[in-house]
């Protein structure tokens, strides 16, 4: 067996040829199961539409229920809940251990990045006409806004906290991505909110079946503007809703039955028993024993009128005069409802106030509260004189505010802005509206060295 | 048990056993005459193996540790790779706990990976195994909850010629992408004898834990709740329902229905073992047949894990310079499963499974109900459940020696493993927890199989340039590519389990089959130069392609060069007669890890059909974002080290230096959830080890009937994360055991809030915030480091003692350093729940003035300062240094002249005894901690961490081999 030095090198150089042709065919790219790539998933307008209704099935599952208990149970609405995590929530102490107040952070910013994924991959779709890329980029702005105003009310110390509102805020999100993102002061996020919001209105059809519309932006602007206490806003966007004739006030006092639906603005939908997207709300407001009851010392005040206000009609009292009495709420048993987010009591609630707060039209002011109070009593015992004052027109709207809104999830927004924004030194628990464990906490992975998270150690 | 490291500083320690050996040696006068063989640097001339290939030890450049078979089969271990322990300086290996075949956790040179998994590489014949501890997870079943799988429990020890433990760059770049964590090559056991041969061996062995769970009885229990009933201000008969017990007062206080669980879920274990092999060596064909089958009985009643396993490896030399090697095995493991852990069983007993509760449920028959749990012996008798792993590693391997200078290596193998875990519970059984069971009862199946496949060509070129020069290049080329399936199957009205009663159609239910696969591609190449064969110069490197590297990163490329020169070789060192060898070696190189996520990379839409419709309309919802830049870990590894040998060979040593830096740490990182995501695998940190080697080897007594050696090693490594990224150390979480990845702080991090002291007055614990200052509340935000799983240095100190036919083996492990935390004592020490109270609750405060190690008795844990029941303190952590004496062998060789009358060549009597002494100063039940890990991040950063964790075994057996 002799060969050469160059015969032995070439039979290795072929050799190791072959073997690397052999190895080389195995392929390296092995995609997961069950799953589809980017690149073949979204090819159609279709496709879009369905990316985009996963954003709004996170908008349901917050605004489904999740986000009013979240509020309520902060607020001086409830009594003591039987559930650790909400009793930090109560008790004004969340650590950022607590899975519920995370879990409701974590949906709320699902929403955004569904929403930020599909404007993000609008491009990947080649016949998309000019009509449905404006009617996506309103929806996507709209969800947007909707939920960084949920977040921002919620997580942070609320506008008019501090003088220039350079506190810090939330993380504003507008692209799809892993990378953790600043927290923003509370100023640069109600800029960003209001801006994705007025593009939304601009971009939105009049109409747009179950999915928000123009109409939709317009009222949240209405709720952000009243937030801020910037009254004159608030009152010209409602006007533009209420004035639009769109939707009717009913006839009913629960706003959560389909003889109300004239009045919803934006909603969430529940197509029948199995695909109920109100199920937050029955899951915690109708059982048995409820985790949401009513504050004892709320319904004392509520009783005087028991008589003559059909809405604690929708009130029962259980074990009357036992030691365990409660109160829980029958709004929400039906089997399945859609769910009013934004509605045209809110507006013509926001309207009177703001009226009345900027120097507005009085008899306009007077009008919206008396609808809803006409509305709500079986006298007209409590109408609000013509030729009331600010002042009067005011303290009505705001009483009927909390009982007409009561589980909706704006007590707590309501006590932030009398505080915030009115100056008015109001307490829960002995807890001051601006104490630092009035807001939600952070789950802890969300701090970085870019965003800090709240302060711990609840009030005191 | 007093423990020696309660009189001596720990550091001392060390230092008492490395004299006590160099003054045993001083001590024996005598002056033996030495024959070649016997001189311990006779390694000098052994061959060991490397990756794709072999290298004399003498002219290895690289840092690599042998350890032979018979040191792992000579005592009875859960795995093989449990006998690994003290075998080699700077590989750590914590046994796993008593369960039978469970999992040892062993990490080279300290831990330098966060998510992905921080295990070696093991290569068996040439094909790295699959080595999943997850697949009981990844099936779907959570009946694997409680107990990994341990993917190494069926390999056959009786098979193993010997393991090599590469452990820096020069040895493991060849590995490239995945050789970062130490490579474990292991190589089968071939013809070595001419004609026909045969060895058999047997062992019996007998198990027990080395320390048994010690909890209250059922009266002390009574009287603990009744203290914290009283404690927390209320007057009257204690109602228990307040912890959401069942039992009246008067019920529980019923002697007739007290039970010490924890003896009925521990026993003896019984073990055996028996292998047969055949060896035949002809002129051109060779072959080593071996059959083995392990009964290995736990301690824990019912459980045991079974293996019958057989190996054929076969020589065949058809032509001149041709080889061919064909290596086959099939093992079948039978684990028969009983719950522990959090999931059950003797976890039970140190938790819900109360001394008050009767062995047969109580019924009451005004709600018509048992009000007390299943009994633990009623689950484990009506369960029925198996896991059954077959595995076959196979390999045919071609070499040609093309001539003297050129040498063609081509090598085939797969790797073949069958996991399926059988689980059927009885109508009899679940009638006990639901008594509107009208069916025969449920069966599961949990089936996945993994195709395993590699092959790899390399040529070599070795020439002798001149007299001084050698050279030698190797080139090569492999693929390996593995695919693993798995479904689910049940039948909800089932007779028996699946695998023995067929299934009707309507019965079943079935997943498609789903594939999870990855994929290698890789060229390597080595090259090597000797001068006058006392320097040598090695350059490595690996161009490796994963499918598991994003789109920007294909192919990794990791170099590798090395030095090593034999000082001893030199004239002016001639002079040093006392010295008989000296080496130094110093290498520098890249290697890497990417036993991370398959699928890790992609962008990934979930379809339609998986999601519910909103609005009537269907979803389409993001699953996972692409992340093109992912890629494997990288290390940078420098070794530089000294190895000796004086005075005739009676003292060898060897001094190693390391430094590992990696970058590119991959973390499953807690993004923060406003990016729309809960985690994302991304390359994000930093970790550097640095540590020490340092073994010994003397030969204290050399005479013709007594000799006596002692080998000892010990090994520092310190750690530290150098780098998270812009994240929290909340962003990598260690499962639920509170450890964090902490800047600056080693992988493991005890992260818990400081408990301060307990208040004289009150009973409460004190807590510190995070500036230092006592606060009464619990708050995880004044969590800080406190501790880490890691140990500071450990080491083994091993004898060997031959008296005539005579032999004496003893192994001391010991363990400096490190934390231990207690995860499930917060509800087992004071705060009364539904749980077992552990018997160090006697040290609790009771009266005010109390100096009280525990704090008061209370049902409330607002009581404690806290909103949950599952609160974590430092309050739990204890120093985890230990002594132990891992083994003790003591044998009986037959002499020669008794055995010339029978057929026997050699014949060997043994007793064996592991883990018969533990000198510590913890308080808890065993300081060797590898618990049931979640996932890889956990299996990183939990080591040390108990949760109703089951002991380790202690073990006597008595064993015989026999050749003839």
């Amino acid at each position: 067996m002799k060969k050469t030095l160059t015969q032995s090198i070439a039979i290795v150089v072929a050799l190791f040829a072959a073997a690397s042709t052999f190895t080389g065919c195995q392929s390296i790219e092995t995609p997961p199961p069950n799953e589809l790539l980017v690149d073949d998933a979204i090819k159609t307008t279709d496709d879009l539409q369905r990316l985009l209704n996963a954003s709004y099935n996170e908008v349901a599952n917050t605004f489904g229920g999740f986000a009013s208990m979240m509020s309520e149970m902060q607020s001086d609405n409830l009594s003591m809940p039987n559930n650790n995590d909400l009793r930090e929530l109560y008790s004004h102490n969340v650590l950022f251990f607590n899975t519920t107040s995370g879990s409701f952070y974590s949906i709320l910013y699902r929403a955004i990045f569904r929403a930020n994924f599909v404007q993000d991959n609008m491009d990947k779709v080649a016949d998309l006409s000019i009509a449905d890329r404006n009617r996506l980029l309103g929806e996507i702005k709209f969800i947007r806004g909707l939920c960084h105003f949920t977040a921002v009310r919620m997580f942070a110390q609320p506008y008019g906290f501090s003088a220039k509102n350079e506190h810090p805020g939330i993380a504003i999100v507008t692209k799809s991505s892993t990378k953790p993102n600043p927290r923003l002061s509370v100023r640069d996020a109600y800029d960003a909110i209001l801006s994705d919001l007025k593009d939304a209105e601009g971009l939105l059809p009049a109409e747009n079946g179950n999915y928000a519309d123009k109409m939709s932006a317009t009222a949240l602007l209405a709720h952000v503007y009243f937030q801020m206490g910037k009254y004159t806003d608030a009152a010209t966007y409602a006007s533009t809703v209420i004035d639009s004739k769109k939707y009717s006030l009913s006839d009913t006092v629960n706003l959560f039955t389909p003889a109300a639906s004239g009045e919803y603005i934006f909603k969430i939908v529940s197509t029948g028993v199995n695909d109920k997207r109100s199920g937050g709300y029955s899951d915690i407001y109708s059982p048995g024993n409820p985790t949401c009851q009513l504050s004892k010392q709320l319904w004392e005040s509520f009783k005087v009128d028991l008589a003559i206000d059909k809405r604690l009609k929708l009130l029962t009292v259980v074990n009357a005069g036992a030691q365990n009495e409660f109160i829980k709420s029958e709004m929400f048993n039906a089997p399945y409802f859609n769910v009013p987010v934004l509605h045209l009591t809110q507006m013509h609630l926001i309207r009177a106030e703001a009226l009345a707060k900027s120097g507005g039209d009085l008899a306009i002011a007077t009008s919206d509260i008396n609808a809803i109070i006409a509305r709500a009593y079986t006298d007209n015992s409590k109408l609000v004189a013509s030729g009331s004052t600010a002042l009067q027109i005011i303290d009505a709207t705001r009483s009927q505010r909390r009982i007409e809104l009561l589980f909706q999830g704006d007590r707590t927004n309501e006590i932030k802005r009398l505080g915030a924004i009115e100056s008015q030194n109001i307490y829960v628990r002995g807890h001051r509206w601006d104490c630092e464990g009035f807001v939600l906490q952070f789950p802890i992975t969300e701090k970085t060295s870019i965003f800090e998270i709240n302060p711990t150690g609840g009030c005191n | 048990m007093y423990s020696i490291i309660q009189k001596q500083k720990k550091p001392a320690l060390i230092l008492i056993a490395f004299w006590a050996s160099i003054s045993a040696f001083a001590q024996t006068g005598s002056t033996p005459k030495v024959t070649a063989e016997d001189t311990s640097i006779s390694s000098v001339g052994d061959v060991v193996i490397v990756g794709y290939g072999r290298q004399s030890r003498r002219n290895l450049v690289g840092s690599i540790s042998t350890v032979s078979g018979k040191d792992i089969t000579d005592m009875p271990a859960p795995s093989f790779e449990a006998a690994l322990q003290g075998k080699a300086a700077g590989v750590q290996v914590i046994v796993g706990s008593g369960m039978a075949g469970s999992a040892s956790l062993i990490r080279i040179r300290g831990a330098s990976s966060i998510s992905a998994a921080g295990d070696p590489l093991y290569v068996v014949d040439g094909i790295p195994i699959s080595q999943d501890y997850f697949m009981n997870r990844a099936n779907g079943s959570n009946y694997g909850a409680g107990f990994n799988n341990n993917p190494l429990a069926s390999i056959n020890p009786d098979d193993i010629e010997n393991i090599e433990i590469l452990k820096d760059a020069a040895a493991t770049s060849i590995y490239g992408s995945r050789g970062a964590n130490g490579v474990i090559l292991i190589t089968t056991k071939r013809a070595k004898k001419k004609g026909l041969k045969f060895d058999v061996s047997a062992r019996w062995s007998s198990s027990s834990p080395t320390k048994k769970p010690d909890f209250v009885n059922a009266d002390q229990w009574l009287q603990l709740y009744q203290e914290a009933w009283q404690n927390d201000g209320k007057t009257g008969t204690p109602d228990l329902s307040a912890s959401g017990i069942r039992m009246s007062w008067a019920q529980a206080n019923d002697p007739k229905n007290h039970t010490n669980w924890i003896d009925q879920v521990i026993g003896n274990g019984f073990k055996q073992n028996y292998n047969l092999s055949a060896n035949y060596m002809g002129k051109n064909f060779a072959l080593k047949g071996i059959l083995s089958m392990d009964d290995n009985g736990s301690f824990i009643i019912g459980n045991k894990y079974n293996r019958v396993s057989e190996r054929v490896n076969m020589d065949f030399r058809p032509m001149k310079g041709l080889n061919i090697q064909v290596s086959q095995s099939l093992s079948r493991g039978t684990n028969t499963r009983v719950d522990a852990s959090w999931a059950g069983g003797l976890g039970s007993a140190m938790s819900t499974m109360l001394p008050i509760y009767p062995l047969e449920q109580l019924y009451d028959s005004a709600s018509k109900s048992y009000i007390t749990p299943v009994g633990l012996q009623t689950i484990r008798n009506l369960k029925n459940w198996r896991t059954v792993e077959l595995r076959s590693i196979n390999n045919v391997s071609v070499s040609y020696e093309v001539n003297k200078n050129i040498h063609l290596n081509y090598s085939t193998s797969l790797d073949y493993m069958d996991y399926n875990e059988h689980l059927y519970e009885p109508a009899s059984l679940i009638k006990l927890y639901n008594s509107n069971y009208k069916q025969n009862g449920d069966a599961k199946w949990f089936p996945s199989w993994t195709m395993n496949r590699n092959q790899f060509f390399t040529a070599q070129y070795e020439k002798q340039l001149s007299r001084n020069h050698n050279i030698s290049f190797m080139g090569g080329t492999e693929s390996q590519h593995s695919i693993t399936h798995s479904k689910y199957v049940e039948n909800f009205d089932a007779t028996g389990p699946i695998d023995q009663v067929a299934i009707p159609d309507t019965a079943k239910i079935s997943n498609s089959k789903t594939p999870y696969e990855w994929a290698f591609i890789s060229y390597f190449g080595r090259f090597n130069y000797s001068f006058k064969n006392k320097l040598n110069f090695q350059l490595t490197s690996r161009w490796d392609g994963s499918s598991r590297f994003g789109r920007n990163n294909r192919y990794g490329f990791f170099p590798a060069a090395a030095v090593g020169y034999i000082l001893s070789e030199e004239k002016f060192m001639k002079q040093y007669k006392w010295i008989n060898f000296m080496k130094l070696r110093a290498g520098m190189g890249k290697s890497g890890n990417a036993n991370f996520d398959n699928y890790a990379r992609w962008g990934t839409i979930t379809p339609s059909g998986n999601l519910p419709n909103y609005n009537g309309q269907p979803q389409l919802a993001p699953a996972r974002l692409e992340n093109p830049n992912l890629r494997w870990e990288s290390t940078v590894n420098f070794d530089a080290g000294v190895e000796m040998a004086f005075m005739k060979g009676r003292i060898s040593t060897e001094i190693t230096y390391y430094s590992k830096v990696t970058s590119d740490v991959i973390m499953n990182v807690s993004i923060p959830v406003s990016t729309g995501f809960g985690s994302f695998y991304d390359n994000v940190g930093g970790i550097t080890n640095k540590g020490l080697e340092f073994s010994l080897k003397t030969v204290n007594i050399r005479q013709k009937n007594f000799n006596w050696t002692t080998n000892f090693s010990v090994a520092k490594n310190v750690n530290k994360i150098t780098s998270i990224g812009v994240y929290s150390p909340d962003a990598i979480g260690g499962g639920t055991n509170d450890t964090r990845v902490v800047l600056n702080q080693p992988v493991g991090t005890n992260f818990l809030v400081r408990f301060s002291h307990i208040d004289k007055a009150t009973g409460a614990p004190v807590y510190l915030d995070i500036n230092g200052k006592e606060t009464s509340k619990w708050d995880p935000a004044n969590r800080v480091a406190v501790g880490n799983v890691l140990p500071k240095a450990f080491g083994n100190l091993a004898n060997t003692i031959t008296y005539k036919s005579w032999e004496l083996n003893a192994n001391i492990y010991f363990n400096y350093g490190g934390s231990i935390f207690e995860s499930s004592v917060k509800r087992q020490l004071s705060l009364m729940t539904d749980w077992n109270m552990d018997t160090r609750v006697m040290d609790r405060w009771q009266n005010p003035g109390d100096d009280a190690l525990y704090p008061k008795m209370t049902l409330n844990t607002f009581n404690h300062g806290a909103t949950t029941p599952w609160i974590n303190t430092d309050l739990w952590l204890q120093d985890g240094s230990y002594v132990r004496l891992r083994s003790v062998n003591i044998g009986y060789r037959l002499p020669k002249k008794w055995l010339a009358k029978s057929k026997f060549d050699a014949a060997k009597v043994m007793i064996v005894g592991t883990n018969l002494l533990t000198w510590t100063r913890y308080t808890g039940i065993d300081p060797e901690i590898a618990r049931d890990f979640e996932n890889a991040t956990d299996r990183n950063m939990s080591g040390s961490i108990t949760y109703l964790t089951t002991p380790q075994e202690k073990s006597v057996s008595l064993a015989f081999n026999f050749s003839f």
